[in-house]
């Protein structure tokens, strides 16, 4: 599914992904994880594309994508969420899932019909929010939604795209403790097959979810494992109590 | 909120025949004003355009005149120098030529963003306007362009003394246009540039092709500048450089945003009620016409945000609500009626 070989990426010169390998299968749940500073959403960016490597390669279904534009690599299955929500704030939640699900089926290029006259898109726009638990607020501007369930929708808009492989950075970042249950419940819902890979510092919820997890130190790949492995690898406790790894550029 | 329901919903609401009804009326409520009603009605067009580029794909542009100046220089540049004199051929050919130039721009300079997209829109304005200036030849330079002759309409309809015939020719031209552009901001790609305006980085992780878009919503909304510019020319029968100015865009501008940006009928009820005030306030006093239009334009930014026809529709929805502020008002509509 995804295939990451030897990316680096320097910030001036500081190098922040230093020779990374990745794999992801169909149907993974890979963790990411790391102290502040590790490289993590730099990784998550080279793989989506905002930012272009200085080395090495991504492969998507078996295809070289490392030049490809970012929305260039959505159309070729990969979606992603963002570790600060990236929502049409002024819309409706409606709305907001709408542009995606319009955007998956082809349709947002066409000019005649309105968007609330598809039937197609709006039946699929309800699918999402019954499964999301977003159809009481479903008239609401998102800016006027608690932040859990900006966090929920988040998640709503990548998936309204089909995806193959899917980036969830951080999905539960300053979700109060009381909501992140649904969010978990969402995960534990995804389709086997897309492919998965998060990156997260609720430990609880790593290693609920994760199958494999990949520990990232200083941009280099520190420890790789099942849940099992690194909770038993004596290093990797010493980095989250960062005494092996002073923190550098997050 | 150009997404919320009632004035702004993909159903015809009736309160949106009103200015329609109105545009109707004047020539007979007022027959001595049709032919500023003309002039009106031209720059309601070119507002309505400026709003599909501004308001609905927030492409801020400060050289949108250029491709007013475009369709009316086809107009005129193909009666005085080809001798084609039919009308509405005319504004097909006005819309082309804008529409031309606007994909050219468009896809020069929608890579970039915000303030640089300022500065290139102007920018390419100001070019084009040189470039006008010195094909003196063909253009007529700083002079102008005279000798525009225009056919009856439909081969009957001269332009009379009143203003008549070119009125009901001017309201049918923007019903029309208007009815296009409603489809378009309604249609999947419609709310796509809504998308875009709200979150360019979003409509990207979507698979959105954000440039691609921009460029076809700039290359509609030249195309409609250049219908506008075709009017005022047929209607004018003369055409300076000075059509393609900075003047005349910063103007649309504040028509817009008095009215309101990305709700079509801000420019419905901006362009009359500051070509009004221009009128008025240049009557009381010649010299400071412009020091009352910015105040008002100060109030409505200040106190009437989203434009006047924000404030409407607040009050149409909630008619006890009574508040200056549009936010507020949603705001306050948002805690008492979580199930609309």
């Amino acid at each position: 599914m995804l295939e990451a070989q030897g990316l680096r990426k320097a910030f001036g010169s500081l190098v922040v992904t230093d020779g990374v390998d990745l794999a992801l299968d169909q149907g993974a749940r890979h963790a990411l994880i790391g102290p502040n500073g590790a490289g993590k959403t730099t990784l998550v960016n080279l793989l989506a594309g905002a930012f272009a490597p200085d080395a090495g390669t991504i492969r998507l279904r078996g295809r070289d994508v490392t030049r490809l534009a970012p929305a260039q690599r959505v159309r070729r299955g990969m979606a992603r969420t963002f570790q600060i929500n990236r929502l049409f704030e002024q819309l409706s939640v409606f709305d907001n899932v709408a542009l995606a699900v319009a955007e998956r089926c082809g349709a947002a290029r066409s000019l005649w019909r309105s968007l609330s006259a598809r039937t197609e898109i709006v039946v699929r726009v309800g699918e999402l929010l019954d499964a999301f638990g977003l159809c009481d607020v479903a008239d609401e501007p998102v800016v006027q939604l608690p932040y859990g369930l900006q966090r929920l929708l988040e998640i709503a808009l990548a998936l309204a795209g089909e995806p193959r492989l899917l980036l969830l950075d951080e999905p539960a970042a300053g979700v109060p403790s009381a909501e992140t249950q649904r969010i978990l419940d969402v995960l534990d819902a995804l389709d086997p097959r897309i492919a998965v890979l998060i990156i997260e510092h609720d430990m609880d919820l790593v290693f609920r979810f994760a199958r494999e997890i990949t520990v990232l130190v200083d941009g280099r790949v520190y420890a790789r494992g099942t849940p099992e492995e690194i909770a038993a690898h004596e290093g990797v406790n010493a980095v989250y109590l960062g005494a092996a790894a002073p923190a550098a550029h997050g | 909120m150009a997404s919320r329901r009632g004035l702004s919903g993909a159903r015809w609401h009736p309160l949106e025949a009103l200015p329609w009804l109105f545009a109707l009326a004047v020539p007979f409520l007022f027959p001595g004003y049709a032919g500023l009603g003309v002039q009106v009605l031209i720059a309601v067009l070119f507002v309505l355009s400026l709003d599909l580029v501004l308001g609905y794909a927030g492409i801020v542009t400060l050289g949108h005149a250029a491709f007013f100046g475009v369709g009316a220089y086809t107009v005129g540049l193909l009666s005085v120098r080809a001798g084609w004199n039919e009308p509405i051929s005319g504004l097909v050919f006005a819309a082309l030529a804008a529409a031309a130039l606007g994909w050219a721009v468009g896809r020069l300079i929608l890579r970039f963003h915000g303030l640089a997209v300022l500065m290139l829109t102007l920018a390419a304005a100001l070019l084009l306007q040189e470039a006008g200036n010195s094909a003196a030849a063909i253009t007529g330079g700083h002079d102008g362009l005279t000798g525009i002759t225009i056919a009856p309409i439909l081969g009957r309809f001269e332009n009379d003394l009143f203003g008549m015939h070119y009125y009901a020719y001017s309201l049918v031209v923007v019903f029309v246009a208007f009815v296009v552009l409603r489809r378009i901001v309604h249609s999947p790609f419609g709310r796509s540039l809504v998308g875009i305006r709200e979150n360019r980085d979003r409509m990207t992780a979507l698979g959105a092709d954000v440039v691609g878009r921009l460029v076809r919503a700039h290359t509609f909304g030249a195309a409609l500048a250049g219908v506008a510019g075709g009017l005022y020319a047929q209607y004018n029968a003369f055409v300076t450089l000075n059509l393609l100015g900075f003047e005349r865009s910063g103007t649309a501008l504040v028509m817009l945003v008095l009215g309101g940006t990305g709700r079509l009928y801000g420019a419905i009820v901006g362009v009359p009620l500051y070509m009004l005030l221009e009128d008025r306030l240049a009557k009381i006093s010649p010299g400071f016409w412009s020091f009352g239009i910015g105040l008002l334009l100060i109030v409505v930014v200040l106190f009437f945000r989203g434009g006047l026809v924000a404030s409407m529709q607040a009050l149409v929805r909630r008619p006890h609500g009574g508040g200056h502020d549009a936010g507020v008002v949603e705001k306050i509509r948002g805690q008492r009626e979580p199930e609309r």
